[in-house]
C-alpha cells in the first residue's frame, strides 16, 4: 500500500534540517528582538505613537538620517565602483595592502573612527583647517555627518562589486572596443549595466548601515537638535530619559521606512538580474 | 582588404610569443592560423585586431597600404569574434547586434529605422529570425556564436577576425557551423582570419593555412599543399597522424625497416634521417607481391568508420598504424595476430 505522505529524501540532502536551523536562528537573532520592539511600542495608543513620531525634532532627525545616508551611499556608489574597478582590473604593487585597507572601516570600533574623523575635520584639524578657509565646517555639521557615513559605508559597495567585476570577462570590453565604442561608452553601456545588480546591492547595504550608524556620527555631528541630530542619537536620548516606548516608536518608524526603501532597491535588483540571467 | 604583416615580434616579459613573423593575407581570402597552444597564433590575431600592441619598433601591420600599428582597435573597423562569444548578457540579441551602430558618433549613426532594418537583415543572414528579443542566456552555444558574428558584421568591418570560433561548441554543432561559415564567406568575400588548433577544421574551411609553432611560421599554403607537401617535420607531425621511422639516406633513396625506397620530394640527402609515412599511405597485403615491403603482425583492428585502422607491430618491436579502405580490408581479411606485409607508397624524409 502506498503511503500518501511517505517522506522521500530529496536530491539535495539536508533540507528539513537546514531549514529548521535557519528559521530558529533567524527567529532568535532577528525576529524576537524585532517583535520586542513592536510589543514595547504597542504600549502606546495610536495617537500617542503618532504624536511622538511627527514631533518636529523627530521629523528633522528622520530627514537628516535618511538624507545623509542616501548622499553617503551615492558617493560610495561612484567612488566604491572606481576602487573596486582598480582592485579587480589592474595588478599594481601594494594591491593587497589597498585591498586590506578597504576593510578598515568594518574593523575599527566606530567610536574610534568618529573621534579620528572629528580630529581631522575640526577647525584646527589637518583637513578641517583648509576647509574652514573656504567657508565649510568640516566637523559639527551635516557635511561631517555625510563624511562619517561615507567612511563606514565604503566597504559594502566595494566588497559586493568586486566579485561581479571579476566575473565580467575582459573580452566583453574588448568586444565593445572592437565594435567602435570609446572607453566611456564601454563603461556606460556595457560594464555598469552588467554589474548593476551588485551595484544596487552594495548601495542598499551601505544605505542601511548608514541609517543605523551611531558611534562614528555622534562625535563629528555636534548633535544640535533640529540641525545635526541623527535619529539613532534621538533614540538613545529618549532611552536615557527612560522613555522606552518613545524610543521604540521612533525606531519602528525609521525601521519601516528603511524596510520599504530596501524592498524597492531589491525589486529593481531582481528586475535587472532577471533580464541578464533569464 | 589585404593585410600585410611584416617582421612582427611580440614579447610578454621574457616569453617571446612571436618572433619576426611576416606574411600576407590577400583580399577576400579566408585564412586559418593553425598551431598548437602557445604557438603565438592568438597573439598574432590580436595584434592584427589591435587588441594587443606591437613591441616598440618590432615590425608593422598594414591594411592595404595603411600602417595601423598605432591605431586603437576601435578605429580599425575590424570584426572580432571571441571564443567564448563575449556577448553583452544584459542586452537582447537585437541590442547586441545593434551595439556597433548605436555607438557611432551622431553624424554617422544610422536612423532608428535603418538600424532596425540592418539588424533584421543580419538576423536573416545568420538564420536567427525571430530571436531578436531573446537574451544570450536563452540561446544555445551555436546560436550565441552566430549572434556574435552578426554583431561583428553589423559595423561593415574591413576584416573579420575569429579567435577559435568553434572552440567552445560540441562536435556536431561545430561541423555545421564550420560549413556554414565557409558558405557565408563565399557569399560575403570579406577578408577573414581565424585561429584554430584543430587541423581538420583549418584544412576544411580555409583557402590558405598558416602553420605556426613557437612564435614562428612553419609553412604557408593551400590546405592540399600543406597536407601533401609538408616542408618541416613539425608540419608533418601536426597535420594528421603519422608513422615515424629511423632511416639512412643515399642520394634520392632512403633505407628504413629493411627496405629502400625513393623519398617523395626527390631531394638528394646523405646520412641519418627521419622517415614519415601517413597511415593511409601504407598498403597492407597478405604476402609479398614484389614491391619493397616489410613484415608486420596485426595487433588490433578497428573497422568502424570510413576506413579500417590496423595497429601493426614490426619485427623490431616498433608500432605503426595503417588505414585501409573498407573494401581492401575485406579482401585482406586479416585478424589479430596474423602476419602481413606492409608497402609504403609515399615516404616523406626530413
Amino acid at each position: 500500500m502506498r503511503r500518501p505522505f511517505k517522506r522521500r529524501p530529496g536530491k539535495i540532502p539536508g533540507f528539513p534540517l537546514t531549514m529548521g536551523i535557519t528559521i530558529t536562528y533567524l527567529g532568535l537573532i532577528v525576529l524576537i528582538p524585532l517583535a520586542g520592539l513592536v510589543l514595547k511600542t504597542a504600549q502606546l495608543s495610536w495617537s500617542q505613537f503618532w504624536t511622538t513620531v511627527i514631533d518636529d525634532r523627530v521629523l528633522a532627525s528622520f530627514r537628516l538620517s535618511i538624507g545623509a545616508s542616501l548622499v553617503a551611499a551615492t558617493i560610495n556608489l561612484f567612488f566604491g565602483f572606481i576602487v573596486a574597478w582598480v582592485l579587480v582590473r589592474y595588478p599594481f604593487p601594494g594591491r593587497k595592502m589597498v585591498d586590506a585597507l578597504v576593510d578598515l572601516p568594518f574593523a575599527m570600533p566606530t567610536a574610534v573612527s568618529g573621534i579620528a574623523l572629528t580630529a581631522l575635520y575640526a577647525r584646527n584639524g589637518w583637513l578641517g583647517g583648509p576647509l574652514s578657509h573656504v567657508g565649510i565646517n568640516g566637523a559639527f555639521s551635516r557635511f561631517g555627518i555625510v563624511i562619517a557615513l561615507t567612511f563606514i559605508g565604503l566597504p559594502f559597495v566595494v566588497r559586493t562589486l568586486q566579485p561581479a567585476l571579476a566575473d565580467l570577462e575582459s573580452d566583453v570590453e574588448e568586444a565593445a572596443a572592437s565594435l567602435g565604442a570609446g572607453r566611456l561608452q564601454t563603461v556606460r553601456r556595457v560594464v555598469v549595466p552588467a554589474v548593476l545588480p551588485a551595484l544596487l546591492a552594495g548601495f542598499a547595504m551601505a544605505f542601511a548601515r548608514a541609517v543605523g550608524e551611531y558611534g562614528s556620527v555622534v562625535f563629528i555631528s555636534g548633535n544640535m537638535p533640529m540641525k545635526t541630530e541623527i535619529t539613532p542619537l534621538l533614540i538613545v536620548t529618549k532611552l536615557e530619559q527612560y522613555d522606552v516606548a518613545g524610543a521604540t516608536s521612533i525606531a519602528l518608524a525609521l525601521l519601516a521606512f528603511s524596510f520599504v526603501m530596501l524592498l524597492v532597491i531589491n525589486g529593481i535588483q531582481v528586475w535587472s538580474t532577471a533580464r541578464t540571467r533569464a | 582588404m589585404s593585410i600585410k604583416v611584416r617582421n612582427v615580434s611580440k614579447s610578454f616579459g621574457a616569453f617571446k610569443a612571436l618572433d619576426d613573423v611576416s606574411f600576407d593575407i590577400p583580399t577576400g581570402e579566408l585564412v586559418a592560423l593553425l598551431g598548437p597552444s602557445g604557438s603565438g597564433k592568438t597573439t598574432l590575431l590580436r595584434l592584427i585586431a589591435g587588441l594587443e600592441d606591437l613591441d616598440p619598433g618590432a615590425g608593422s601591420i598594414r591594411y592595404y597600404e595603411e600602417d595601423v600599428a598605432g591605431q586603437p582597435v576601435r578605429k580599425r573597423r575590424v570584426g572580432f569574434v571571441f571564443q567564448h562569444y563575449a556577448l553583452f548578457r544584459h542586452m537582447s540579441v537585437f541590442e547586441n547586434i545593434a551595439f556597433g551602430l548605436r555607438v557611432l558618433p551622431r553624424a554617422k549613426r544610422p536612423s532608428r529605422k535603418r538600424i532596425r532594418e540592418r539588424v533584421h537583415d543580419l538576423l536573416g543572414l545568420v538564420q536567427l529570425e525571430g530571436m531578436a528579443g531573446r537574451y544570450p542566456s536563452q540561446l544555445s552555444g551555436g546560436q550565441r556564436q552566430r549572434v556574435a558574428l552578426a554583431r561583428a558584421l553589423a559595423v561593415e568591418p574591413r576584416v573579420l577576425l575569429l579567435d577559435e570560433p568553434f572552440g567552445a561548441l560540441d562536435a556536431k554543432v561545430r561541423t555545421e557551423l564550420r560549413h556554414w561559415i565557409r558558405k557565408l564567406h563565399d557569399d560575403l568575400h570579406i577578408t577573414s582570419v581565424f585561429v584554430t588548433h584543430d587541423q581538420e577544421e583549418a584544412l576544411e574551411v580555409a583557402d590558405r593555412v598558416v602553420l605556426m609553432n613557437q612564435g614562428r611560421i612553419e609553412q604557408i599554403g593551400s590546405p592540399a599543399d600543406v597536407y601533401h607537401s609538408p616542408q618541416t617535420e613539425f608540419v608533418m607531425n601536426f597535420l594528421g597522424q603519422v608513422n615515424t621511422f629511423r632511416g639512412h639516406a643515399h642520394g634520392r633513396d632512403v633505407e628504413f625497416a629493411d627496405i629502400s625506397v625513393a623519398a617523395s620530394d626527390g631531394v638528394i640527402r646523405h646520412g641519418d634521417v627521419r622517415v614519415f609515412v601517413r597511415p593511409h599511405e601504407l598498403e597492407v597485403l597478405p604476402q609479398k607481391n614484389g614491391k619493397p615491403g616489410f613484415p608486420a603482425t596485426v595487433l588490433r583492428v578497428n573497422a568502424a568508420g570510413a576506413v579500417a585502422r590496423l595497429d601493426l607491430q614490426l619485427p623490431d618491436g616498433g608500432l605503426i598504424t595503417a588505414e585501409l579502405p573498407q573494401d581492401r580490408f575485406a579482401r585482406l581479411s586479416a585478424g589479430t595476430g596474423e602476419k602481413v606485409f606492409v608497402t609504403p607508397h609515399r615516404v616523406h624524409v626530413f
